[in-house]
């Protein structure tokens, strides 16, 4: 091999690892530029479920004062739970970096109060690992004795009653000092360990870790403790802006009607669940001594599905709720079933059940603001989900009846905020009768079934499981079922009545309600009920869930604090609409076989045009 | 244009035997059945995640399996001398081709998106997150597709092409399962290079520019490698 031959080999060889070394050092250091950068790249969900949304946003900038968080995270925590504590690092950057506001503040200059606008941050956080802190005062008072002891030379007694006779040159203890904080500190503030599962292979190891928020605000604390093993980034945003809502401004009152024919409340403990986490929520018996008086104290009222006509004080007592400007949510059934019991179901009995029309006493007041409730019950045999029938309290599964709604104000606007899918049981129908109002400043037909929906108005309505209906049979829809509505409504009553406890309440003669007055009508109020949850759960059917959330949205709507509502609702189920079995196995194989069958079959159209092209060749 | 002569000439011939209609037939049955039987369990959610989530085995097979015979087969006909004499760089061989197999792979997805569309009339698909896995789906697979290359350029064998190319794609599948067991320090890095990761941040609908970055950088790797093999004649021979 000549001398020429090789150098050439040796400067191919050179030039090739030099440029390879290159290229790979060029994209490492991309990679390490990128990985390094604070960009957070583009959240490209419609809903922006990875960035904060504008309504936490809007709570946050509207704090009065700054609020600090805390963020009590053990270090030496297991693995499992590095995804959440990134998902909460990053929601928490994302909260300070939206509370940048320009506030006007008086400032002293020349000793005269000026006002001028300032830039602020309201929301600032740090992470603190508490297994570096010390135990207790008392802990870091004897270690420090004890550094002490062995910094000057004595025995721990001598330092100790040094110390015991303030002796200044033992140096500043610092157990003294107040901003010192031990983990006995954090203990009484209700910030401890919590134990860690986590799971590897077959065995399950515990570990305890803090794991806790605490947010500060004028001087006041509350934790935010997570569950799960890890918790879930999910709902994150919800409850940290919840608890920072409830510490800066407090929780709105909201009364709930019972006593009546409403459903037990212990029948509706997912429901209360939900407008707890927004609301003080109490019970109001109306109709009974002193009950009329609660509503004085009350920001809100949702009337949950009386099946007994209200007494005269009850509906002027909710009459005057109203007149006074206070907003009032009515659920109410137009038609009541009762029949086939759950006993009867898990025997195979299918009995039929009937309806009636609800004997609520509701009409007069509702039609004064301008609605009416129809007695019937709406079906939908194409736009459905599984359900089940509520009897009271008890409840069988019923075929796939329930309508889910076409229309949920195209979930994206109010009240309905974000909500995908709905489905109601037996809905009835609303009319809207717009001149009974004194002024209509927003009407939201917020819910509607679809064009395939009927109704049967027939004064006893018979259906059995598994029993087709005839759409001939019934008028056809689409029907709204669900009015909100801002204005000003006009009293049902001309006169208050004398000597009732509802007279402190109650409005006088021919009284309007103020501007902006908000009532809200949705014609089903057993959507409320756990079972819906319960068979939500065994079915997979969300739907049947989403009717418990929408009723709490309504509920923040006519409250005026639909924020949360709106940030509860980032991510709900987006639901594929229910086709037949049929229907679905034509789409499924029409989707795995068609793009291959359209394949093969332009392979052989191009494979005879290839051999026609070839015979035709002459060589 | 040489690099695009190579790409046509490449692209064709996958047409001009059965090997496109088989690989591209099996692979859409598979993904088709996949989705479909997802996409209607028990939760019906108008949602592509059903697709994406199975795709990093099912391309640990098929991206060798479009790649094998580019250079190797090349090299076991002996075609690849007479492919080196021509007027062309051997980076600009190695790009023909990989673009060659990159268009007969963005066939494939395409040819699912018929899916979206039956989803998205079903019911109301978030379309971002969709498109985003979709391009997730897209650069995960030309990575494959590079590593597949380089296990071509390497031999003359297209099963031998085959199983190295599918023994290094698996690999990328099973990085996230070893990530537990390592340390807490390294896990950081490793979940930075799991592959898998990237396409589901992609297909929840976070298009962080840190997976567009790594997934074009670690595309790039394999080509450059592969490029080098071709190059190792000029100081081996």
């Amino acid at each position: 091999m000549s001398t020429s031959n090789r150098g050439r080999k040796l400067k191919s060889f050179t030039t090739a690892t030099i440029s390879t070394l290159a290229i790979f050092g060029v994209l490492l250091l991309l990679n390490l530029m990128v990985a390094s950068s604070k960009a957070r790249g583009w959240d490209v969900t419609e809903e922006r479920m990875h960035s904060l949304s504008p309504a936490a946003a809007e709570v946050i900038r509207s704090l009065p004062e700054p609020l600090t968080v805390n963020a009590y995270i053990s270090g030496d925590h297991p693995a499992a739970y590095d995804e959440f504590i990134r998902s909460l690092g990053i929601l928490l950057d994302q909260y300070a970096d939206a509370s940048h506001v320009e506030r006007e503040v008086e400032v002293l200059e020349n000793g005269q109060n000026v006002k001028k606008r300032k830039r602020m941050q309201l929301v600032s956080w740090q992470k603190i690992d508490p297994d570096k802190l010390p135990r207790s005062k008392e802990q870091l008072h004897e270690d420090w004795l004890k550094s002490r002891a062995k910094a000057l030379g004595k025995s721990l007694d001598e330092v100790r009653k040094l110390d015991d006779a303030g002796d200044a040159s033992l140096g500043k203890d610092p157990s003294k000092d107040v901003v010192q904080r031990t983990q006995a500190d954090l203990a009484a503030e209700g910030i401890r360990r919590r134990p860690a599962y986590t799971r590897e292979g077959t065995s399950i190891s515990k570990q305890d870790i803090y794991l806790t928020l605490q947010l500060e605000f004028r001087g006041q604390k509350r934790a935010l403790i997570f569950e799960g093993n890890p918790p879930v980034p999910e709902g994150l945003e919800f409850q940290f802006t919840k608890l920072l809502k409830e510490l800066a401004f407090g929780r709105k009152k909201l009364g709930i009607t019972a006593g009546n024919g409403e459903a037990d409340p212990r029948e509706t403990t997912v429901f209360r669940q939900s407008l707890d986490q927004l609301f003080e929520v109490s019970e109001v018996k109306l109709g009974q001594p002193g009950e009329a008086a609660k509503l004085a104290n009350l920001d809100g009222l949702i009337v949950a599905g009386p099946r007994k006509p209200l007494p005269d004080d009850a509906l002027r007592a909710i009459d005057g709720f109203v007149m006074r400007g206070k907003p009032v949510l009515f659920l109410v059934d137009g038609m009541t079933f009762e029949g086939q019991t759950p006993q009867d179901a898990q025997m195979g009995q299918d009995k039929p059940y009937l309806g009636q029309a609800t004997t609520h006493g509701l009409d007069k007041l509702l039609e004064a603001y301008g609605f009416k409730v129809d007695a019937n019950t709406l079906i939908d045999a194409s736009h459905n989900t599984t359900g089940f029938v509520v009897n009271g309290n008890d409840g069988f599964p019923a075929p796939a009846l329930f309508p889910v709604l076409e229309r949920l104000a195209n979930g994206k606007a109010e009240p309905l905020d974000g909500m995908k899918s709905m489905a109601l049981g037996f809905v009835s129908s609303l009319q809207n009768l717009e001149g009974k109002r004194a002024k209509t400043e927003q009407l939201i037909p917020f819910a509607r079934t679809s064009g395939a929906s009927f109704s049967f108005d027939q004064g006893l309505m018979i259906v059995a499981p598994g029993m087709k209906l005839d759409p001939k049979a019934g008028k056809a829809g689409p029907f709204v079922v669900g009015y909100a509505a801002r204005g000003t409504f006009r009293s049902a009553f001309a006169s208050p009545p004398a000597g009732s406890d509802a007279m402190s309440v109650a409005p006088a003669a021919g009284e309007q309600s103020p501007d902006k007055t908000r009532v809200a009508v949705l014609g089903d109020s057993d959507c409320l009920s756990d079972l819906n949850v319960m068979m939500a759960q065994q079915l997979g059917s969300p739907d049947l869930v989403t009717g418990i959330s929408a009723v709490t949205n309504v509920a923040a709507w006519m409250m005026e604090d639909a924020a949360l509502s709106r940030i509860r609702n980032k991510g709900t189920v987006r639901k594929l609409t229910t086709v037949s079995s049929g229907d679905r196995t034509l789409i499924k194989f029409g989707n795995v076989l068609g793009p291959p069958f359209l394949l093969i079959g332009f392979g052989l159209v191009a494979w005879r045009l290839r051999v026609r092209r070839r015979r035709k060749l002459k060589l | 244009m040489n690099v695009w002569a190579i790409a046509k000439r490449d692209f064709g011939s996958y047409f001009r035997s059965p090997i496109a209609y088989v690989v591209l037939s099996i692979f859409l049955l598979l993904t088709g059945f996949l989705f479909w039987n997802g996409a209607f369990d028990t939760q019906s959610r108008a949602s592509m995640t059903a697709l994406f989530g199975p795709m990093p085995l099912i391309l640990s097979f098929f991206a060798p399996a479009i790649t094998m015979g580019l250079l190797a087969d090349e090299r076991g006909t002996g075609s690849i001398e007479l492919l080196t004499t021509l007027p062309l760089r051997d980076w600009e061989i190695i790009l023909g081709k990989y673009l060659a197999a990159v268009g007969l792979y963005t066939l494939g997805v395409a040819l699912t998106l018929p899916y979206v569309v039956t989803i998205a009339k079903l019911g109301p698909l978030d379309l971002g997150p969709a498109l985003a896995g979709y391009l997730g789906l897209l650069l995960m697979g030309y990575v494959y597709l590079a590593i597949g290359l380089m296990a071509s350029a390497f031999t003359r064998h297209q099963i031998v092409a085959f199983i190295v190319g599918l023994g290094l794609c698996f690999l990328f599948f099973l990085w996230s399962m070893m990530i537990p067991a390592l340390p807490r320090g390294l896990k950081v890095v490793a979940q930075y290079l799991a592959v898998d990761r990237h396409l589901r941040q992609m297909a929840d609908g976070q298009l962080d520019p840190r997976s567009l970055v790594y997934l074009l950088s670690l595309a790039a790797l394999p080509l450059v490698i592969a490029w080098q093999s071709l190059e190792s004649r000029r100081w081996t021979a």
